[in-house]
C-alpha cells in the first residue's frame, strides 16, 4: 500500500529538474517514514542525494520498501500538467505502474509504467570538507551567473570570514567576494582555507532546478574535493544534495 | 564483469589494422583479434571493427552531431569547447583531437571503471537508440560516460566510432577470411560460411553463432523475411552469341532496366525495401510499399525488382540519375511526385514459409506470376524467350529504344546464387561505336592535385578495379575528363571523409598518389580502349609480363554509383574479358596487331 499526497508540486517540480539534467531514469525509493533518490549522472562528475520526509507530505502511507524507476521525461510531462496549489496523490497502479492524480476542482489522472531498473545503491561520498557558507538561494545563483559570462569554470576560496568565486578566461576575468557582512550570506565557517574549482554549468542547472521560495542553501567545499550544495525543503528536516567533482586547475 | 574483454584489446588492434599498408596482415591482425575476445562478444566486435552496431539493413545510426561530440569532450574535460574545437581544426579528425584532450582532462570523477567490449557496445546502442526531443543531450550524456573511463586512444576510437570515421577498410570479405584464419576453416567452411552471409546479410550473427554454436548451426542459418538477402549477380559479355554460349538449357532474356535494383520483403501488412547494398530504403520509396502490399497476393514474400523513374506524361523511363533523387532524407513526398516509379519484378526467392531459392528459375518466375497481380505500375521485366541470335539482338534493340541498358540473359534452370556472380546471368549493354563495349565501375583509391584551373582541388583521380580472389583494388587509370565544375567542387567534399594518411591496405599501386583515400566511392568510367601499361597494377602479368592493363582516353560519364559498394565495381577478371575481347573484335575487324 502506497500513497502520498503533497500540495507543494514545486518541489517535484525541483527533483525532476534537477535529475532530467543528468539521467534519463531515475529510481525512487519509497520507504515507509521517507522517500529517498540517490543517482549519479553516466559520466560520475554529480551527484544528486535526495532525503523527503513522510512529515513534509499532506498525507503519506507507505507500508513497505517500494523502488519504482521511471524514465524522467515521462515524469516531466506529468509534473508540467500540475499547476502551483493543485495537489499530487501518488500511488500504485494496477500491472506495474504508478498511478499520478493531479485535482483542482477537477481530477487528472496519469498512469505510468515502471521501468525494471538495475538499480544499485550508490554511497554518498564521506567527505571531511574545509570550508562552509550558507547563502541565498538568488545569491549563489547571481554569482554563477556573473562568473559564466566570462568561463565554464569557478575557482571557490575560502579565507576566514571570506568567500572568494572567481572566473577567468581569455574573455576576462571576474571576481564575487562575499564576507559575513554581506547581505547573502548567513554564515561562512572556514576549518582551513581552501580552494578548488568546479564546472559552472553543472552548478548552474543544480542551482536553477531549485525551488525558488527557497531561501538559503548551504554550500561545503575543500581543496581538491568534491563541493557538496545542499537545500532544506522545509524546517523539518527534508533535504536535496548535490554533489560535484572538482577540476584540476 | 572480469570476464569481458577489455576495450583496450580491441583498440591495440584496430590500432595495427590502421598502420598496416598490406591486405594479408589486416586479415590476420583481424584474426588474431577473433581469437582474443570471447564467444559472446564476436558478433559485436565484427559489427564494432566495422564501425557499426548493427548489419547496414536494420538502417540504424548512431546518429551524433560533430557538435555534440565537441560538447561532450569539452564537458567532461572541463576545456572550453573552444579549445576543443581549436584542436579538431588543427588535427582535422575528431578522433585524433579526443587522443589530446584526454591527456589534457581537467574534470575529475568520482569513480571510474575500465572499459570493455561489451560496455562500449550496449552504450553505442543507447546512443543509437535515443531518438526525439532532448536525443543529442541524452546521446552526449553517455558519451561522457565512456570518454570518461577511456585512456587516450580508448578515447580516440570511440569517438571514431560514433562519428562514422573508422578507416580499418575491414570489408566483408576481410572478415570472412579472418573467421577462417582464425578458426583454421577448411574450403568447405568458407562455403558454408559464405553461404550463411549470403542469405543472412548479417556478419556478425553468422561469425557469433560459428564461434559460439559451431558449423552446423551456420548451416541452418537461412532466409528470413525482413532481412535481406545479398542479390544474384550477372557476369558481362559484349556480345548476344557469347552470351549464348552460355545458355545451354535455353535462355531468358530480360530488360535491364536503368533503375534501382529493389528487394522487397512482404510480412503481413509491414512492408521492408532492400537496396542491392542491403541498406534499408523503404523511407525513400513509400508508393513501392504501398504497390506492394496492394499486388503481392502472399502473406508473406520476398520478391526482387527493379524500381525506374518514369515521366507520366509521356510514360517513358528517367535514367538513373533522375531516380537517384528519391534518395533524399528530406522531402520524399515531393520527390515521389516529381519522380513516381515503376516496378519490374523478375524474381521471387521466398513465399509463404517456402524458400525458393533452389527451384530453377523457370519455375520460380511461375510462382511470381501466381503470387503477383500485374497492374500499371507493377509489371514482370519484359521478357522473352529464345535461343535465336537474331530475335535477341532486335529484343536488345528494343530494350534500349525503350530507354533501358540492355539485356539480362538467364539460364532457365538456375537457382538463386545468392551473393554470387556466374554466367547463368549474363549482362549484355548497348555497344557504343569506337568505345569500348561497356563502361566500367571504378573504385576512388587514390588523388592528385589539380594545376591550373584546377589548381587547389583534384586534377585526376586515382582509380581502380576490383579483385575478389584477393580482396583488393588494382589500379587501371587516372580519370579527369567528364569533370564539370560542379564535379570538381564535390570530389574533394565527398572523398574527404576517406582520406588517409597512407595508401590503404587493400589497394595495390605502383603510383604515389598526392593523397590516398579508403576504396569507398564509385564512378562510372567510359573509355576508348584497355591497353598495356607498366605502371597500372590489374591484372598485372597476367596477358604479358611486367604489364598489368590500363584504360586509354577514360572519361567520367557525371555517374557516382551510390548504389554499388566498391566490391560490386568491374572486377580484373572483366577487364580482363573485355581486354579479349576487344582484341578479337580489333582481329575480325582487320584493325588489331
Amino acid at each position: 500500500m502506497l500513497r502520498v499526497v503533497t500540495k507543494d508540486i514545486e518541489l517535484w517540480n525541483t527533483v525532476v529538474k534537477a535529475a532530467s539534467a543528468l539521467l534519463e531514469e531515475i529510481a525512487l525509493e519509497f520507504h515507509p517514514d521517507r522517500i529517498t533518490m540517490r543517482s549519479m549522472d553516466p559520466s560520475h562528475i554529480a551527484m544528486l542525494n535526495l532525503d523527503w520526509l513522510a512529515q513534509s507530505f499532506d498525507e503519506y502511507s507507505c507500508d513497505g520498501e517500494y523502488v519504482l524507476a521511471l524514465r524522467i521525461e515521462d515524469l516531466e510531462n506529468v509534473i508540467k500538467r500540475a499547476s502551483r496549489g493543485e495537489s499530487m496523490e501518488i500511488t500504485l497502479g494496477e500491472g506495474n505502474t504508478i498511478v499520478f492524480k493531479v485535482s483542482d476542482g477537477y481530477e487528472k489522472e496519469y498512469t505510468l509504467h515502471i521501468l525494471e531498473s538495475a538499480h544499485t545503491a550508490i554511497p554518498v561520498p564521506k567527505v571531511s570538507f574545509a570550508a562552509k557558507f550558507v547563502i541565498t538561494l538568488k545569491g549563489f545563483r547571481d554569482a554563477l551567473d556573473d562568473i559564466s559570462t566570462v568561463s565554464d569554470q569557478v575557482n571557490i576560496k575560502a579565507e576566514q570570514g571570506r568567500i572568494t568565486m572567481i572566473g577567468s578566461s581569455e574573455y576576462g576575468n571576474v571576481k564575487v567576494t562575499m564576507t559575513t557582512s554581506t547581505p547573502d550570506i548567513k554564515e561562512i565557517t572556514v576549518q582551513d582555507q581552501a580552494s578548488s574549482s568546479y564546472s559552472v554549468e553543472y552548478l548552474q542547472k543544480f542551482v536553477k532546478s531549485l525551488k525558488s521560495g527557497l531561501d538559503f542553501i548551504t554550500v561545503e567545499f575543500g581543496s581538491r574535493l568534491p563541493i557538496k550544495v545542499q537545500a532544506a525543503f522545509d524546517d523539518k528536516g527534508s533535504k536535496f544534495e548535490y554533489y560535484l567533482a572538482p577540476r584540476l586547475d | 564483469m572480469d570476464t569481458e574483454t577489455q576495450f583496450k584489446v580491441l583498440v591495440e588492434h584496430f590500432k595495427q589494422m590502421e598502420d598496416t599498408t598490406k591486405r594479408t596482415e589486416l586479415t590476420s591482425i583481424l584474426a588474431h583479434l577473433i581469437t582474443s575476445v570471447k564467444p559472446d562478444e564476436i558478433g559485436e566486435v565484427v559489427y564494432l571493427t566495422q564501425g557499426k552496431l548493427y548489419p547496414d539493413y536494420m538502417g540504424i545510426e548512431l546518429g551524433v552531431a560533430e557538435k555534440t561530440v565537441i560538447k561532450a569532450l569539452a564537458k567532461y574535460s572541463g576545456l572550453p569547447e573552444e579549445k576543443v574545437d581549436e584542436i579538431y581544426k588543427k588535427l582535422g579528425d575528431l578522433g585524433d583531437a579526443a587522443f589530446e584532450v584526454v591527456k589534457e582532462k581537467k574534470q575529475m570523477t568520482f569513480f571510474s571503471q575500465p572499459l570493455t567490449v561489451k560496455r562500449v557496445y550496449s552504450t553505442l546502442d543507447k546512443i543509437a537508440r535515443a531518438s526525439g526531443k532532448g536525443s543529442q543531450d541524452i546521446k552526449m550524456m553517455h558519451l561522457m560516460s565512456l570518454l570518461n573511463d577511456a585512456d587516450p586512444d580508448e578515447a580516440r576510437y570511440v569517438v571514431k566510432i560514433v562519428l562514422g570515421t573508422l578507416r580499418l577498410g575491414v570489408a566483408d570479405y576481410t572478415i570472412l577470411d579472418a573467421l577462417s584464419l582464425a578458426l583454421a576453416g577448411s574450403k568447405e567452411m568458407r562455403d558454408i560460411v559464405e553461404r550463411a552471409y549470403n542469405l543472412t546479410g548479417d556478419l556478425g550473427l553468422v561469425a557469433s553463432t560459428l564461434v559460439a554454436n559451431g558449423l552446423d548451426a551456420v548451416k541452418k542459418l537461412g532466409i528470413s523475411v525482413g532481412r535481406p538477402i545479398r542479390p544474384m549477380l550477372a557476369e558481362r559479355v559484349p556480345t548476344v552469341e557469347e552470351a549464348l554460349s552460355y545458355m545451354q538449357n535455353g535462355c531468358i532474356a530480360e530488360y535491364k532496366y536503368d533503375g534501382e535494383r529493389v528487394q522487397i520483403h512482404k510480412d503481413g501488412g509491414s512492408v521492408k525495401l532492400f537496396s542491392r547494398r542491403l541498406e534499408n530504403i523503404t523511407m525513400h520509396y513509400p508508393d513501392i510499399v504501398q504497390l506492394a502490399l496492394t499486388y503481392i497476393n502472399a502473406d508473406k514474400a520476398i520478391v526482387e525488382g527493379e524500381a525506374v523513374a518514369v515521366d507520366e506524361n509521356t510514360g517513358e523511363f528517367y535514367p538513373f540519375q533522375e531516380l537517384m533523387h528519391r534518395r533524399r532524407k528530406y522531402g520524399i513526398e515531393e520527390a515521389m511526385k516529381m519522380y513516381p516509379v515503376s516496378l519490374f519484378l523478375f524474381d521471387i526467392m521466398y513465399v509463404d514459409g517456402k524458400e525458393l531459392i533452389d527451384l530453377p528459375l523457370k519455375d520460380r518466375r511461375e510462382i511470381l506470376w501466381k503470387t503477383v497481380k500485374e497492374d500499371e505500375r507493377v509489371r514482370f521485366a519484359h521478357h522473352l524467350e529464345s535461343t535465336n541470335p537474331k530475335e535477341l539482338e532486335s529484343f536488345m534493340e528494343q530494350a534500349i529504344t525503350d530507354g533501358c541498358e540492355g539485356l539480362v540473359v538467364k539460364d532457365p534452370l538456375s537457382p538463386y546464387r545468392a551473393g554470387a556472380r556466374g554466367y547463368s546471368w549474363i549482362k549484355l549493354k548497348r555497344d557504343y561505336q569506337g568505345e569500348l563495349a561497356d563502361t566500367l565501375d571504378l573504385v576512388v583509391v587514390g588523388a592528385f592535385y589539380g594545376r591550373g584551373r584546377r589548381a587547389g582541388t583534384y586534377g585526376t583521380l586515382l582509380v581502380a578495379v576490383y579483385d575478389p580472389d584477393t580482396d583488393s583494388f588494382y589500379t587501371v587509370t587516372k580519370v579527369g575528363a567528364g569533370f564539370t565544375d560542379e564535379d570538381l567542387k564535390r570530389f574533394p567534399q565527398i572523398l574527404e571523409k576517406y582520406r588517409m594518411p597512407h595508401k590503404h591496405a587493400r589497394v595495390v599501386s605502383k603510383m604515389e598518389a598526392d593523397v590516398w583515400f579508403e576504396p569507398k566511392v564509385v564512378l562510372e568510367v567510359q573509355a576508348q580502349e584497355i591497353t598495356l601499361s607498366p605502371v597500372h597494377t590489374a591484372a598485372f602479368g597476367t596477358i604479358k609480363e611486367g604489364a598489368g592493363l590500363a584504360l586509354r582516353f577514360p572519361r567520367f560519364t557525371g555517374k557516382i554509383r551510390d548504389d554499388k559498394s566498391p566490391e560490386d565495381a568491374t572486377t580484373v577478371k572483366e577487364l580482363v574479358e573485355m581486354y579479349m575481347n576487344q582484341k578479337k573484335k580489333a582481329v575480325a575487324n582487320g584493325t588489331g596487331p
